[in-house]
């Protein structure tokens, strides 16, 4: 299955992507979405974005998919959609 | 006495004098400092029936034990008064280098009573007080204010906090502008001070507090310097401000638009980076933060190279709010409301209403004497003058949407108000545990006691076991919120920026090592609790019942459209499982007796129940 990511505002930059569509194996989860997006862009991440030892992003940056925020790495994706990733920064 | 002075300076305008006001220890260390002792200095002269403006009504600047200190984020101060905008508690705080010389000058704070006979100014230097006379400052706006008197007494060591026009014409809304473009711009007490003819307070000096372990504090404020320098938000809002939010916030249907009738706008023509792309902008910081997420737009247009922000709750205010995707005309009311002195929520949503009432008919061309349609810039910028001059329509805006939806006869409910005070930049409908903050919170809809958001969005309190949860569900939300708006109640107080990522144990360690007080977790949440109890006792006093805990109408519709389409917050729960937690008495919506007695407050629960 295919899913769709987004990388919003600086976070692009810090990636070192805006978008990707990643492909992962049928019944994939966070947990497998996460580690395709450290075997693409870890390497040239910017230092402090990934949690190590969750193998993840770290809490500061905030899965979205249609308004719900995924917490979970054992989440289940579905083909076709999008997951947006955000920093936390809850405005004014 | 360590962390503090011990003293606030209480000036009287009428008779022109100044004297030292001496502050118990028992009564700092219930009251911490800030806005919450504020709270407390100011409880004993409310009268039911008070009018905000009177001679008599109180005004009070202060900071508390950690400014000063070298803790990161601490130079904020608090302002507080009977709000002549809702007539209950009214606060509002801010930052820049003021707070460090209200704290320089030798005191905690500054009690203000009485009504001097022509403008003035106060001066206090390094403990010495001086009313000055203000004439030639009096029409002027809040920059050119603050130039004026750096040219009367020099720049060196000096700052300055102002009200523009707008708090001279005692608008509903006036805020006070300090070092700049920084405004304590909520609850109108702008207004509070021009009705004593105040103008400004200039303050210089450098006098420091004892500290009980100053090589314990300066250890734990390495370690915070470092907590927040590598907490990845602190590098975001360094880079793009608080406005990087309005895109996520979108997303989770958390920004208001079409005067809280919609959640769905072009988010990217209204971000941090959109306004980064179109203007060179620079950074500042209040004195001692790390973070500094102010923001200033150079180039902005002929005749104003430089102007301030704006940040997440102006821009959209002027913004989506107003179906206005054009940052032009956003950065201009901003300036125009930092230039004369008004609070650019309360500004932003009046204008959203008058747009609302002018699409129902309700006002008109010939009624409001011009147009007033969704979406133009132009009649936003005009209609911002229009309030601070008092000019036009602009007369009736200047009052509120409460008072604007009671001018035409209109369902109260369309008021985009609680307690009088407009509702900001965020959605109860995305978050339950912001709804119910927004019903109680102790100057109305605010969203900084609780910024619950932060907590759904992963900010969990493990010290008061407030963790994150389904952010569209009511069920169990009310004990969470209740406390989190304790804790950032009690930021106030400190006077901490909420921007800060420390966490409780370190705050409870750094207030420790600066009083010699043995801070816990526990206590510190108590004095929150005492802190919102205070106030809530201040405005029952001023009237409020439980029948004011209630989210307008026009926030509580179903969206038929972005992810929160379709639910809502369930505020009957909601506001009985709150006021289960904070023993507030269903009946009157008073802080019970026996609550107070627990919090210590004895003689606030005898005077209110007497």
């Amino acid at each position: 299955m295919r899913v769709i990511v987004q990388f919003n505002g600086i976070l692009a930059d810090w990636v070192g992507a805006r978008s990707a569509s990643v492909e992962l194996q049928p019944l994939a989860v966070m947990a497998n979405l996460m580690e395709e997006i450290r075997r693409r862009y870890g390497e040239h991440m910017r230092d402090g974005l990934w949690d190590k030892e969750k193998n993840a992003f770290k809490s500061q940056i905030v899965p979205i998919r249609d308004g719900e925020i995924l917490r979970s790495l054992d989440i289940p994706l579905e083909d076709g959609e999008e997951i947006r990733f955000f920093i936390m920064a809850g405005g004014g | 006495m360590n962390g503090y002075h011990g003293r606030f300076l209480k000036v009287d305008l009428q008779e022109r004098k100044t004297e030292d006001l001496p502050l118990s220890e028992d009564d700092l260390r219930r009251y911490i400092g800030g806005a919450t002792l504020a709270a407390r200095l100011i409880y004993d002269y409310v009268k039911k029936g008070m009018d905000p403006l009177a001679p008599e009504s109180p005004l009070v600047f202060a900071v508390g034990p950690l400014t000063g200190t070298s803790v990161p984020m601490v130079s904020r101060y608090a302002v507080a008064g009977i709000s002549p905008l809702t007539g209950y508690w009214g606060e509002a705080t801010s930052g820049g280098e003021f707070p460090f010389r209200l704290k320089g000058c030798g005191y905690d704070g500054i009690l203000i009573t009485g009504k001097a006979d022509g403008p003035v100014y106060l001066y206090v230097d390094g403990g010495k007080a001086e009313i000055r006379d203000a004439k030639k400052l009096w029409g002027k706006d809040s920059y050119v204010t603050q130039e004026l008197i750096r040219g009367e007494l020099g720049e060196k060591g000096l700052s300055i906090a102002c009200i523009g026009q707008a708090g001279e014409k005692q608008i509903s809304y006036a805020g006070i502008m300090n070092d700049n473009g920084r405004a304590a711009g909520r609850c109108g007490l702008g207004a509070l001070m021009g009705s004593k003819n105040l103008k400004a307070v200039a303050l210089s000096g450098n006098v420091k507090t004892d500290l009980a372990d100053s090589e314990k504090l300066r250890e734990l404020s390495r370690e915070g310097v470092a907590t927040i320098r590598g907490n990845l938000v602190s590098v975001a809002f360094r880079e793009y401000g608080t406005l990087m939010y309005s895109d996520m916030g979108m997303t989770l249907a958390d920004v208001p638009v079409k005067y809280y009738q919609k959640s769905v706008f072009p988010a990217s023509k209204v971000t941090g980076q959109a306004l980064r792309e179109k203007y060179p902008v620079e950074n500042y910081a209040c004195l001692g933060c790390p973070v500094g997420c102010g923001r200033v737009v150079k180039n902005f247009r002929k005749n104003l190279d430089t102007v301030d922000g704006p940040e997440y709750e102006t821009a959209i205010a002027f913004g989506p709010l107003c179906m206005n995707f054009d940052l032009d005309s956003i950065i201009e009311a901003n300036h125009l409301c930092n230039r004369y002195g008004m609070d650019t929520i309360s500004a932003g949503v009046s204008i959203a209403y008058a747009m609302y009432l002018y699409e129902k008919k309700v006002l008109t061309k010939k009624n409001a004497g011009m147009e007033i349609k969704w979406g133009d810039a132009k009649t936003i910028v005009k209609l911002v003058k229009m309030i601070a001059e008092q000019k036009g329509i602009g007369k009736l805006l200047s009052q509120g949407t409460l008072r604007m939806a009671r001018e035409f006869g209109r369902d109260e409910g369309e008021a985009a108000q609680i307690k009088g005070l407009e509702v900001p930049m965020h959605e109860g409908r995305a978050f339950h545990g912001l709804a119910i903050s927004y019903a109680t919170g102790p100057r109305g809809a605010c969203h900084l006691k609780g910024d619950y958001y932060n907590v759904e969005l992963g900010t969990a309190i493990p010290e008061y076991l407030i963790l994150p949860g389904d952010r569209i569900s009511s069920e169990g939300k009310a004990e969470g919120a209740a406390k989190y708006q304790s804790l950032k109640d009690l930021y106030d107080a400190l006077t901490l920026c909420k921007f800060t990522s420390l966490t409780v144990t370190q705050i409870c360690q750094m207030l420790s090592a600066i009083t010699g007080w043995e801070v816990t977790p526990e206590e510190l949440l108590e004095a929150g609790d005492r802190s919102v109890n205070i106030k809530r006792a201040i405005s029952n006093k001023l009237g409020l019942t439980r029948k004011d805990d209630r989210l307008p109408k026009i926030c509580l519709e179903v969206l038929n459209e972005g992810s929160t389409a379709g639910t809502l917050p369930d505020m009957d729960l909601l506001l009985k499982d709150y006021y289960s937690y904070r023993k507030w008495d269903w009946e009157t919506g008073r802080p019970s007796k026996e609550r107070l007695q627990e919090l210590g407050m004895g003689q606030i629960a005898d005077d209110l129940y007497s």
